[in-house]
């Protein structure tokens, strides 16, 4: 942590996302839909292998019940 | 005739006599001259005026100027009609928090299962019954202002225990929805209607007659635009503070002597202006004994605004009155400003920690929760 190229830009990113998974839970959204992962700009390979098994797995979630009116 | 014409004719806004004690009394305008209630009605009186006026989203809705102004004319529902307009044509205000506020709004409108009762703990509620506590967004606030420790959860957990103490085990439900307070302001009404009846369905469900509140803006709403809109409720909203008078006045509740304590009170313009009640929350603060009630110079129907509403166009000009306010609250000698709505307490305390002031801020009913007891 704090090894970024925006200085504390991640540590501003690790606290948006705790709060977002906190806000996600109270909202009843699978939690598997959100994840941060740290990947640098320099590391192509990888991105692409995450975002392709991230893919996946929302698509495994199927499709969400937010995509209907109550 | 316009759209804008209409709405003069609806809201009767052509009685105007152009005094200007709208603009003379806005906090807004004091602090941000560019934006003038008077010259918005002149305006739209003599077709100047546009959907695309940004002036329109800096209006606080406090009601300063409509209870003051000499021709009755209610601004602040021109102003939620002007932005239902320009809301329709694609103009916004500036939604504060990157607008996740207004996105969870948009997600509970939605076939979702919350998990917002998770802060209950040891308190005692059911899932049908006669009265229903609407929590309101305080689960909500609670994660996103915890950096400014908004203590929004504790002040559910303590009216909850005020509740139980009165001897109420009130329904409390996972399925409750944002009461659509902010959307409505923020000029949309479809997304205000949805949650409405998702809500009227819930308390339905539930099948109590009593609905408490302690949020302001959710018993004005309840009371004034749920039947405005929905048709007359199978519920009655009730305040949590005319409750607590009742129960008080029967000797079911005691409130305790604990340390003394110089307190100012703040009037919520939803509670106060909006909803007219006043007396109720004086009464309850000069039955704690040890406590000693300061009044600010603008209180009652002169409380100044809190700043900012349906989180929107927060800015310098917020800050400005917050301060304004804090530094008042200050002078009468208090150490502590008492206010009785969760998001005056978020300002605040916002405010509070932007500029380090040294005053405390406390919600009425944290105070009420640690000194009551069944009598």
């Amino acid at each position: 942590m704090g090894d970024c190229h925006y200085l504390d830009g991640n540590v501003k990113a690790e606290k948006m996302f705790q709060m977002t998974m906190e806000l996600v839970e109270i909202l009843g959204i699978e939690p598997a839909r959100v994840r941060l992962e740290w990947i640098s700009s320099a590391e192509g390979v990888r991105f692409a292998e995450v975002a392709r098994e991230f893919t996946g797995q929302v698509k495994s979630l199927g499709p969400s019940t937010l995509k209907q009116a109550a | 005739m316009t759209a804008i014409d209409e709405l003069v004719n609806t809201t009767k806004t052509y009685y105007c006599l152009d005094c200007g004690v709208c603009t003379g009394s806005c906090p807004v305008s004091r602090v941000f001259p560019d934006f003038s209630p008077r010259q918005i009605i002149e305006r739209s009186l003599y077709e100047l005026e546009d959907f695309s006026d940004e002036t329109i989203w800096n209006c606080l809705t406090c009601a300063q100027c409509s209870v003051r102004c000499p021709a009755d004319i209610n601004f602040p529902e021109f102003i939620r009609l002007m932005r239902d307009g320009a809301h329709g044509l694609g103009f916004d205000g500036m939604p504060a928090h990157n607008g996740m506020l207004q996105t969870i709004m948009a997600i509970q409108t939605k076939d979702i299962k919350q998990n917002r009762t998770s802060w209950i703990e040891d308190g005692k509620t059911k899932e049908t019954g006669d009265v229903f506590y609407f929590v309101g967004c305080k689960p909500y606030f609670n994660v996103i202002f915890e950096n400014i420790d908004a203590g929004s959860i504790q002040g559910a957990q303590n009216v909850l225990k005020i509740l139980n103490t009165c001897g109420v085990e009130p329904v409390v439900s996972n399925n409750e929805r944002c009461c659509g307070h902010d959307a409505l302001w923020n000029g949309n009404e479809d997304t205000f209607k949805q949650l409405a009846r998702l809500n009227v369905e819930v308390i339905r469900a539930s099948g109590a007659k009593q609905v408490i509140f302690s949020c302001p803006e959710g018993y004005h709403t309840f009371k004034e635009y749920y039947p405005k809109f929905l048709g007359e409720l199978d519920f009655e909203p009730v305040h949590i503070l005319d409750f607590l008078a009742a129960k008080l006045d029967e000797g079911v509740v005691q409130l305790e002597e604990s340390d003394e304590k110089i307190v100012t009170y703040h009037d919520p313009c939803r509670l106060g202006r909006l909803a007219g009640v006043y007396d109720a929350p004086r009464k309850l603060l000069e039955a704690i004994p040890g406590i000693e009630l300061k009044e600010m110079p603008r209180s009652r129907e002169n409380g100044v605004c809190c700043g900012t509403s349906g989180w929107m166009n927060c800015s310098s000009c917020s800050k400005e009155i917050q301060m304004q306010r804090l530094k008042e609250a200050k002078e009468t000698g208090a150490g502590t400003v008492v206010t009785a709505c969760p998001k005056c307490q978020i300002h605040f305390r916002c405010a509070k920690q932007a500029y380090n002031l040294d005053i405390e801020i406390t919600d009425l009913f944290d105070i009420v929760a640690e000194r009551i007891k069944t009598g």
